[in-house]
């Protein structure tokens, strides 16, 4: 489904419609998806069917029409998303083949998307944009007001800096309440194991952590020739942020090592019941929003 | 460059080869500055030096032997490349249409087999088919010479084709052959000996110089005396040597007109007025010349019985000299003949018949050009994309 292709995607500035536009393609043919159940608003009734619990059967309407109605009503959804987006300044990669569009541009969209479907569900959103030169917060809400300040908070965050600290995390735990499934969106590239133990905690913690890693295909294939000066946008203090290289003698290696790495997060995640989901960011944002839904279709 | 099976219709173009220095610096010039850029999974590169003599290795080769080849084709297609265009058709012999069939069979048997047989003529048409028509073929060969597919034929001529008034233009890599004649390069029968007459008393130095002549090999004449000028027949004499004092017969004046030669002194008159020239003074006897018909008259201007005459150490060649160029039969007779190989005049240089006898090649190297250029575009677009 490419329903905005990505250099749309990198030029619009107005998120919350944006994110309108293709969720209103991901949903395509699958509205009214509002869950019906048990609850204190009447919605329907509809045969009974062995397996519906007899205390549903509506008795009134059995003694007019003699025959066996369960009673329904609107469910009303008791939870709670939190977006993490992680905004370091490795998620200022662009693409090499879109070079507008950058990895924190994707998930901002890819947050505002699912976010307004989440709304239409009737759910809660909060957000948290987290790096250690810039922290945002909006707490949890619902409604089309509090997708549109989400969407604004994410359109002013930018990437800088590194994921922050133990310290700077403290205060921000409180944000994870009860009923509270956290969805964190980053590139996982750490220095150390920063991003892979904030989801070790919250997985600890009794809140499912589902992971969506975003990536530009240059990282996976690093199809580049010649001699490079490679600058490194995260590289650690006392090193030095740019480095001469022969891109060709690199790529076996690096394909290699970058594979390991990316096995070895997945297998993390997979041990945590929250499959990771790898996106790259030059393919449809729809997809990747598919992808996620299907995956953990406890949020859909 | 002649040994290219090409040529250069405006080769001042081929100085845009120059520019192909241009590429060249640039990507040396790339090469010393590495591309720069920001890779957020760097973490994964190995922190290692690149070699150093690695550092001179060109970028990119393929594209920069994609962007030389552009240039060098760009200023090929502009100096406009040639091509020789070789008949491939085998052997062409073009005939002289005075060559009899008998013996050009026989040429064709000895130095055949020749894959088309043409008579020599402005528009050669096939011996097979069509009669010989009387062209001059000292034309037809100039004719033929700028003629692409007749600049490698083989040329059959009869010993006795006259030479042209003008200069004959022929091809250098024509091959020549004389019907008759073996290729040693003999040019036919010697010299034709004229014969004389003599009607009068015959000077006293005569026989003396004509065994001189005899002698030194330059001709062996053997005059005939004759009594009565009635018996001159033009058929048999060529030269009259007429020493009869008073006027010239009218039987002798008839010999003249139907193309005889006739020589006396100045003791011989005639009643008419003959206008005589008075000829070049080359070292003999002063003389003088008057044409009459197809004849002509040499009067020696003193008598040929006085000692001024005779008394000349070279008298012989000095008259031989003088009757023989007096005798134009005999001049165009004596004309050399074109020796095979070595004909006279001037050959036509393979640049001057070129447009014809070449093809130019723009229009597969324009294609060559086009598709180069989709391919250096499309590589570097691909390498744009890849390297951001």
């Amino acid at each position: 489904m490419d329903l905005l292709d990505p250099l749309t995607l990198a030029r619009t500035r107005d998120l919350a419609w944006l994110s309108r536009h293709i969720a209103a393609g991901v949903m395509l043919g699958a509205q009214h998806s509002r869950r019906r159940g048990a609850g204190l608003e009447f919605q329907q009734y509809r045969s009974y069917q062995p397996g519906d619990a007899i205390n549903h059967i509506d008795w009134k309407l059995f003694a007019r029409s003699d025959r066996h109605y369960v009673r329904e009503a609107e469910q009303e959804s008791q939870m709670h998303v939190c977006f993490v987006l992680d905004a370091s300044a490795s998620m200022a990669q662009p693409s090499f083949a879109i070079p507008e569009l950058t990895k924190l541009q994707f998930g901002k969209c890819w947050i505002a998307t699912l976010c307004w479907l989440l709304q239409a569900q009737g759910d809660r959103c909060s957000l948290l944009v987290l790096s250690d030169a810039d922290l945002r917060r909006v707490p949890a809400g619902q409604g089309e007001a509090h997708h549109h300040r989400i969407a604004l908070e994410l359109q002013r965050s930018r990437a800088a800096g590194h994921w922050p600290g133990p310290e700077q995390l403290q205060p921000l735990w409180s944000q994870f309440d009860n009923n509270c499934q956290v969805v964190l969106v980053s590139d996982f590239f750490e220095r150390g194991q920063e991003i892979s133990d904030f989801a070790t905690r919250l997985h600890a913690a009794g809140r499912p952590c589902l992971p969506l890693q975003l990536l530009v295909e240059a990282e996976e294939t690093f199809p580049f020739e010649g001699e490079l000066r490679v600058r490194d946008p995260e590289a650690a203090s006392g090193s030095s942020p740019v480095r001469e290289m022969d891109a060709r003698s690199q790529r076996a290696q690096y394909q290699q090592a970058f594979a390991r790495a990316q096995r070895s997060l997945a297998a993390g995640f997979a041990g945590r019941e929250s499959p990771l989901t790898s996106v790259q960011i030059e393919r449809p944002l729809a997809d990747a929003v598919q992808r996620f839904v299907q995956l953990h279709s406890r949020i859909a | 460059m002649s040994w290219l099976p090409w040529s250069w219709q405006s080769p001042q173009w081929l100085w845009l080869l120059l520019a192909l220095l241009i590429p060249l610096l640039i990507h040396l010039l790339q090469r010393s500055a590495p591309r720069e850029i920001t890779f957020a999974a760097a973490h994964w590169l190995q922190r290692r030096q690149p070699q150093s003599w690695k550092r001179l290795q060109l970028r990119d080769i393929g594209l920069l032997c994609l962007r030389l080849l552009l240039l060098a084709l760009l200023s090929a297609l502009l100096a406009t490349p040639l091509l020789e265009k070789r008949d491939q058709t085998g052997a062409l012999l073009l005939v002289d249409p005075a060559v009899a069939r008998g013996e050009l069979d026989s040429f064709t048997e000895a130095r055949g087999p020749f894959a088309q047989v043409l008579w020599l003529q402005p528009r050669p048409q096939p011996v097979a088919s069509t009669d010989p028509r009387g062209y001059d073929s000292w034309n037809s060969l100039s004719t033929l010479a700028t003629e692409p597919r007749y600049r490698r034929a083989h040329i059959l001529l009869h010993r006795d084709t006259a030479s042209g008034y003008r200069a004959l233009d022929y091809s250098p890599h024509w091959q020549w052959h004389t019907a008759g004649i073996t290729e040693s390069g003999a040019t036919g029968n010697p010299p034709a000996t004229p014969s004389i007459a003599i009607i009068g008393e015959a000077p006293a130095w005569l026989a003396p110089a004509l065994q001189q002549l005899a002698d030194t090999g330059t001709a062996r004449l053997e005059p005939q005396a004759l009594a009565d000028p009635g018996q001159l027949d033009p058929e048999e004499f060529d030269w009259l040597l007429y020493s009869r004092p008073g006027p010239l017969p009218e039987a002798v004046q008839a010999f003249v007109r139907s193309g005889g030669l006739l020589i006396s002194d100045d003791s011989v008159t005639t009643g008419q007025t003959v206008d005589f020239v008075p000829l070049v003074d080359d070292g003999g006897p002063t003389r003088a010349a008057a044409a009459l018909g197809r004849g002509s008259w040499l009067r020696y201007r003193d008598s040929w019985q006085d000692q001024s005459f005779y008394r000349r150490a070279r008298l012989p060649q000095q008259l031989w000299q003088q009757w023989s160029r007096q005798d134009w039969p005999l001049q165009s007779e004596q004309q050399p003949r074109w020796p095979a190989g070595e004909p006279p005049g001037r050959p036509v240089a393979d640049s001057e018949v070129a447009t014809a006898a070449r093809e130019p090649l723009q229009q597969p190297l324009l294609l060559a050009l086009l598709l180069m250029l989709l391919a250096e575009r499309a590589l570097t677009l691909s390498r744009r994309r890849v390297d951001g």
